[in-house]
């Protein structure tokens, strides 16, 4: 594993103080074997990774960040990114060109790199567990045509009802999506008594649905071959996918699904 | 009025010049641009600029585009 803060903040170093990026990684690439006696988790656990901090501690961060993260794995060949980070999008929005041109520019390049993003958690009526309808759109930067958008279905098959929706033409439709609801991962949770037995979190967003299909997309890749291309990987994730009762605009093409 | 608050900017490169970033950043900062951070493998340049020069990035030689910086991402 490599590491490295992409973080313009002073004194903000790579240790993760907030837990959610630890989580993600936890469910894209996590442990074979079960740690401490804890369930399992992890989906690719041969893979090879590499986590770049772009948000701060507080879980905020700016583009100057994000795409240096991009550039970050770009360089050291990566094939995946995965990034459980969005901003808000009005409906009637656009894409940005850059991060648009940087996804395609990534898929296109051989081998390739195929850039993978949350579609976004506002669509839940707060104190409701109800969705608005229409939901709200899918942040950016998933919102880019050649950036894999990832929603979040709940364990029943249900698209979650806080998961972004496909409002927005022009790329801002969902692809594709994976658990979101109740994830167990690898962010440790501390003792509810002194010396008591930790755990580890459960939690919900399109954040965990993300790297779900980041690391099926790695097991893809491992089960066809590096020289795979990365708009061969999209393909493969999508045809793929298991269809569910749940619309194209909230669900993409239904269920990753990791090759048998 | 003049605009002179200093905003943060990307600033995408035309692929034919990315063997030439540097004398890119060289020219921008000919119209005010402050490089943070050249980002070579995906033809970026970051960095700050007086709000009312931002169009005349745009329209340097060898620049696709250049888009005030957000930073209103979160964890999801």
């Amino acid at each position: 594993m490599s590491s490295l803060t992409l973080v313009n903040i002073p004194n903000e170093t790579v240790d993760d103080r907030n837990g959610h990026g630890t989580h993600c990684a936890g469910t894209s690439l996590g442990f074979q074997q079960r740690v401490n006696g804890t369930r399992r988790y992890g989906c690719a656990y041969r893979g090879e990774l590499y986590v770049g901090k772009v948000l701060a501690n507080n879980g905020e961060g700016s583009d100057s960040g994000i795409l240096a993260g991009i550039n970050w794995a770009i360089s050291n060949q990566c094939r995946i990114i995965s990034m459980s980070l969005g901003g808000p999008v009005r409906p009637g929005d656009t894409f940005s060109p850059i991060y648009e041109t940087v996804a395609q520019r990534a898929l296109l390049s051989r081998p390739g790199t195929l850039i993978i993003a949350a579609t976004g958690n506002d669509s839940r009526i707060p104190g409701t567990n109800n969705r608005y309808s229409p939901p709200r759109p899918v942040s950016r930067p998933a919102n880019c045509p050649s950036i894999m958008a990832v929603a979040a279905v709940d364990n029943s098959l249900k698209v979650a009802s806080f998961s972004n929706g496909a409002i927005n033409p022009n790329g801002g439709g969902v692809d594709v999506s994976g658990p979101g609801v109740a994830v167990f991962s690898s962010w440790p949770e501390p003792a509810l008594v002194a010396g008591g037995p930790s755990g580890h979190h459960s939690i919900s967003g399109t954040s965990m649905a993300t790297p779900h299909v980041a690391g099926i997309a790695a097991m893809w890749l491992e089960a066809r071959g590096a020289a795979t291309s990365s708009q061969a990987l999209w393909q493969l994730l999508t045809s793929n996918a298991r269809r569910l009762s749940a619309p194209n605009s909230d669900i993409g093409a239904g269920l990753v699904q990791a090759p048998l | 009025m003049v605009d002179s608050r200093l905003v943060n900017v990307t600033v995408l490169v035309d692929e034919k010049h990315w063997n030439r970033m540097s004398q890119i950043a060289a020219a921008l900062e000919l119209r005010g641009f402050v490089l943070r951070e050249m980002l070579d493998s995906i033809g970026v340049l970051t960095g700050t600029v007086a709000a009312d020069q931002l169009p005349h990035l745009a329209t340097t030689p060898g620049v696709v585009s250049a888009e005030v910086e957000r930073s209103d991402y979160h964890t999801q």
